[in-house]
Parts: C-alpha cells; structure tokens; sequence
C-alpha cells in the first residue's frame, strides 16, 4: 500500500521469498503457510465475535465440471447489498471472474496415483511432490501435484497477467488459500488412498531445513517439514480424504526412470508463444533403446519428455504440449497425443539472472509413452525425429518464451 | 566391463571426478610443504617455487572444490549419449578447473610478491573472506552454483559449450570460494585449513542459499583456530 512501512532489510531476508517450489517441500512449506494465515485470520474472526472453530475453506475443483468455475463469492464484484466484495479481484483472467470452467487439463489429479512422493534431482521420472532438493524457492523442475492441478490452477485463475500468475503476488488473491486449501487437502487424500504412499523417511525432509514464519501474536517461530506432517496434531481434519478418481484409475503408474537413456535433444533454444510453435526432436538409436522399440518386449516401458531451461522476462500463458502434431493442425482434433499442459506460474522469477537459481528456468518432465505409442501405429511415423507442438491457452499478449532444450528420454 | 562396475558408471558417471579429489587429498598430505612460519621456527618463512606452489593450487582445488561440482556432473552426463557421458564430463571438468588454473597463477604471484604467509596473514585472509560473504556478489555466485544451462546432446558446440558451462561454474566458485582458497594457500595447504575450508563449502551449498551471516560467523571461527593452530604448530 502507499505510504506503508515495509519491514526491516533483515526481516525481509529472513520472512520474504521463502516460499518452496518445484522441490519435496513445496506441500511442507504451503501448509506451514496456510496455517500460520489460518492462525492470524482464526484469532481476528474471533476478535470480530465470530465463531471460535473458524477455519480456511478449501476449493474442490476436481470435484465436478460445476466446481471448476471460480465461486461466485470470489468472483462477483459486489454482494447482494451492493457493497464492495472483498474477496473479488480485478488482477484476475476474464474467463476465471467471467464464470467460465478450468479445463479437465487444469484439474486432473493423475499426481495422486504416483507412488513416489518425492524423486532424485535430474531424473526425468515423476515425483507426486517433487525433487529432492534443498532450501528451493524458484525454478528447476516442476512435477506431480506442484505442476496439475497446483499451477494450472495458479494460471487459470491469475491468467497470463493477474495477481495469482506470479510468486509474488499470488497470495494476494484470496483464492490463492482456498486454492492450497485444497492442494493442501489433497496431500491428505494421497497419504489415505494407498497403504504404500508415505511422506520422505529422509532426515534432510524431515528436519533438515527450518523455515521461519511469524504467528498470531507476532511471535517468530520456525518449522521443519516433519512437524507439518500431521494434520491433527496442527488441529484440524478435512471433510473428505476420499479418493476422487474413478474406479479403475487407481492403478499405480511407474516411477523414477532407472537409468534414463537420452534418445534426443534439440540443439538450440527455442522460441514458444505468439501463437502455435513447433520443434523437431532428432532421435537416435542407442544401445538397443529407440523410440521404435517401445512397447515391445524389450525395453525402454517409459518415453518422457523433457523441456528444460524455459525461460521469459514476460509473463507468459500456459501451454498444451502435444507430441507428433505439426504446426497448423488442430490440435484438439488429436488428443491422443496430447503431452499435458505447463503452466508458466513462477516463470520471471525463475529467468531472473539475480534470482535464486541465477536464471534457469522452469523444467518439465512429460510422460509421452501412450502418445508415442499411438504415433506409432500412424501412417508417417517417422522414428528418427519427434515433433513436439507448444499451443498458447488464452494468451492475452504474445509472450517471449524460450525453452532451452527439449530432450527425449527413455527408461 | 563387469556388470557391476558397469552399473556403477551407468548410474555414477561421477565417479571418476571422485576419485581424481581422493587423490589430490592423498597427494596433498603425502607432499604438503608445512611452513616455517610459527614462533619455534628456525628461519623466515620458507616457500616453495612458483610453480610447485601452482601445482599445489590446482591440486588443492581438485581435493576440495571437485566434491561440489558432483551434482553438475550427473546432470550433464545424463543429458548426453551415453557414448559421450565421459567426454562431456571431461568437458566440465576442464573448463572448470581452468578458470581455478588461471586464478590460481594471480593467487601465486601475489603470495611470492609479497610472501603472504603465516598465522597472522592466514586469519586475516580468513576474517576478509568472513567480510566477503555479507557481499551480494557472494550470494550471488551462491545461487549460481545450482543454476543450469541447456547445452546440446553431441557435436563440437556441445564440446564448446559444456566446457564454457565448466567455466561459468567455476567462475562463480571462485567468486565464493576465492578468498577461502587464499587463505589455504597462504596457510602451506594446512590440513586443518583446508578441512575447515572443505566444512564450511560443503556447509553453503548444501545449503542451496546464501546463509551470509551465518557463513561469515563460522569464517572467524575458523580464522581463529587456523590462526592458533599454525602459530602452535
């Protein structure tokens, strides 16, 4: 706000920029965060006369296609007295304040079938949390429910423009802690839905890094991920921890590639945004693993696709990747082949040459073994090279977006 | 190969840069030049040739600084061929350990122009490289350590440019680390420096953020016992 005092340099460092991302404690992290917010805004509603057992609501849009729209008490300007709505914002996309429904891409919850809660750095298999890093605030590799429906969402509701899009003015959006509500929640629903799901034994987890925060009462206090780990002892329970995928759908999927096998990369950076843009990915043949060769007896069981090092000074759209479709084709008309979609949620911070990780980027790793293997079976198919399509959603302005490199693995 | 040992270079590219720091470790104790330089010493400082004292640098670097380059390595061995996983190893290691090779000729002159040496020089290079770390080029080079750039899978840019990502991680190792290697130097390599150097690297990136304050106080600490140490010694 104008005029406000804004604390210390020291508090700053010690307080501002801390949040985890792209890392094993990125749910750690959010649900220290919400219940320290949970904590202030229970002990004001109280001071207000309001209800003692006060609690943060969660948003559950995976729930149904209705649930995917923004509630309407988020985003109707005003109320029914026509005062001012407090938890409305403009610096939101037209389509989240306008009543229109997130995309079955944004709110899938494949995340919560991955065993694994968290993956080595560098391999390109999946984690349901992400990698095992230390103290990480920004960029790297964005996986499991940190990338769907976590950052989907962020940019659904934020757009390429709004608040909820960037690091440093999501939580200004109240949606944001109805949103890591439900992130939050569904932590729970992973740990409940299989026996063998379980958070990281590893100490590093568990109490090697503290992260600082400041109570209700103003009190600096620090947690470490494994006293974050039990809902109950923080005192609240979700609702529902049932599991929201179809029968049928629970099967296990593969995890961490063993011994991931580079088949091809790109030499130069590409350019994506302003439009559809396409890359050519040149594979090879190594030590038996070809592209050709999947789905076969031999190995490799698993294709992934790797976009490294993606980088913008701009705020930029997500974008639906597809594998095998060339420019200027509808791509909605080949769903088979349809890679996921990235959101670029966090990607300035991470491109900036000052910032913690000196400007890397974003990464994703895609899983494009059911996309090859139908590509496959295609008139055309062509196994020295695989065509990867970058399709802007909503883009409002033509954004400059790089990706470094894009790699074909196979495990 | 036998299965096993090919499973390990399958899984450990890195193991080699691993054993090349073993043997500089080996290497620096069999052939460390201690100092003369404590108050029962006979003579005035004595140092060895320019060169000798380079060789040791690079040494020095390889025991102490390659550990940390670990992470980098595995990254770059298996975002190549696996035909290449050694070659683009190499590659890094190369232009990584030749920016320390440059900065190690700067840091040797310097210490033979003016004889930098002994417990005092040694603390206080140890207590300027305390003041180094509450510098934002410090926590700057500290990000860059676990920063990334794409490089191509194969072909003669890959060579080049892997061998320049070598030298920007080296750059920012030196940015770092630089005043900490001086003071080892300065100390004769002192075991007890450069394993007190070697905890408080290993302490900041593994850290994977700049803990300026805290890094500066454990800089004075070990200023304090090197100083002790090598004037009792």
């Amino acid at each position: 706000m104008p005029g406000e005092v804004l604390p210390s340099a020291s508090e700053q460092a010690t307080y501002w920029n801390r949040c985890q991302h792209n890392s094993w404690f990125f749910l750690a992290w959010h649900r220290m965060y919400l219940h320290i917010f949970e904590e202030i805004v229970a002990a004001e509603v109280l001071a207000l006369g309001g209800p003692a057992d006060w609690a943060l609501p969660y948003w559950n849009y995976s729930k149904s296609q209705g649930e995917r729209r923004l509630p309407r008490s988020f985003s109707k300007p005003t109320d029914a007295t026509g005062a001012t709505n407090p938890l409305f914002v403009a610096q939101r996309s037209t389509e989240a304040n306008g009543g229109m429904q997130a995309d079955a891409a944004d709110v899938d919850l494949s995340a919560l079938k991955i065993p694994n809660y968290s993956i080595p750095v560098n391999n390109p298999g999946k984690a349901f949390c992400g990698a095992e890093t230390g103290f990480h605030h920004s960029g790297g590799s964005v996986k499991g429910i940190d990338a769907v429906p976590h950052g989907n969402m962020h940019g659904f509701v934020g757009g390429q423009f709004g608040w909820m899009s960037a690091f440093r003015t999501a939580a200004l959006d109240p949606v944001f802690w109805v949103h890591h509500a439900n992130i939050d929640r569904l932590w729970e629903v992973w740990l409940k839905r299989n026996a063998a799901h379980a958070n990281p034994a590893n100490p590093l987890w568990r109490t090697g890094v503290q992260f600082a925060f400041r109570d209700a009462a103003g009190t600096a206090v620090q947690f470490a991920s494994e006293d974050v780990v039990s809902t109950v002892v923080l005192g609240f329970q979700y609702d529902d921890v049932s599991d929201p995928l179809p029968a049928g759908l629970g099967v296990e999927e593969s995890v961490a590639m063993k011994s991931p096998e580079l088949l091809g990369a790109t030499e130069d950076r590409i350019r994506i945004g302003g439009g559809s843009k396409s890359a050519s990915v040149p594979t090879v043949q190594v030590a038996g693993a070809t592209v050709e060769s999947l789905g076969g007896s031999d190995e490799p069981s698993q294709v992934h696709l790797r976009l490294e090092n993606i980088t913008s000074n701009q705020r930029a759209p997500a974008f639906d990747v597809y594998v095998g479709v060339n420019e200027g084709v509808a791509p909605s008309a080949h769903q088979s082949k349809f890679a996921g979609r990235i959101a670029m949620f966090g990607l300035t911070e991470a491109s900036e040459p000052a910032g913690p990780n000196a400007g890397s980027g974003l990464s994703y790793d895609l899983d494009v073994t059911e996309a090859v293997k139908t590509l496959r079976t295609q008139p055309g198919w062509d196994p020295g090279k695989l065509n990867v399509l970058f399709v802007p959603v909503h883009e409002e302005q033509e954004a400059e977006v790089y990706v470094g490199r894009i790699s074909v693995f196979a495990a | 190969m036998l299965p096993v040992l090919q499973r390990i270079d399958n899984e450990r590219p890195e193991w080699w840069a691993l054993l090349f720091s073993a043997f500089a470790w080996f290497g620096m104790a069999l052939h460390m030049v201690p100092l003369q330089v404590g108050p029962h010493a006979h003579h005035p400082a004595q140092f060895p040739s320019a060169m000798t004292q380079w060789l040791q640098w690079q040494a020095m670097i390889v025991a102490m600084m390659l550990p940390f380059l670990l992470w980098q390595i595995r990254r770059v061995a298996a975002g190549t061929f696996r035909y290449r996983r050694h070659l683009a190893v190499s590659c890094l290691i190369v232009g990584f350990l030749g920016v320390w090779a440059v900065a190690g000729l700067f840091a040797v002159m310097v210490s033979s122009i003016w004889s930098i040496g002994g417990p005092v020089a040694v603390g206080l290079l140890l207590v300027a490289s305390a003041g180094w770390c509450l510098t934002p080029w410090y926590c700057r080079a500290t990000y860059a350590h676990h920063s990334t750039r794409p490089l191509p899978p194969k072909g003669w840019h890959a060579v080049v440019r892997t061998v320049q990502e070598g030298a920007r991680l080296g750059q920012a190792c030196i940015v770092s680390c630089g005043p900490l290697m001086l003071a080892c130097l300065a100390s004769g390599h002192s075991v007890v420096v450069m394993l007190g150097g070697l905890v408080l690297t290993w302490r900041e990136r593994t850290a994977f953020e700049p803990r300026p304050r805290g890094q500066a106080r454990w800089h004075l600490v070990l200023a304090a016992v090197a100083t002790v140490t090598l004037w009792t010694v």
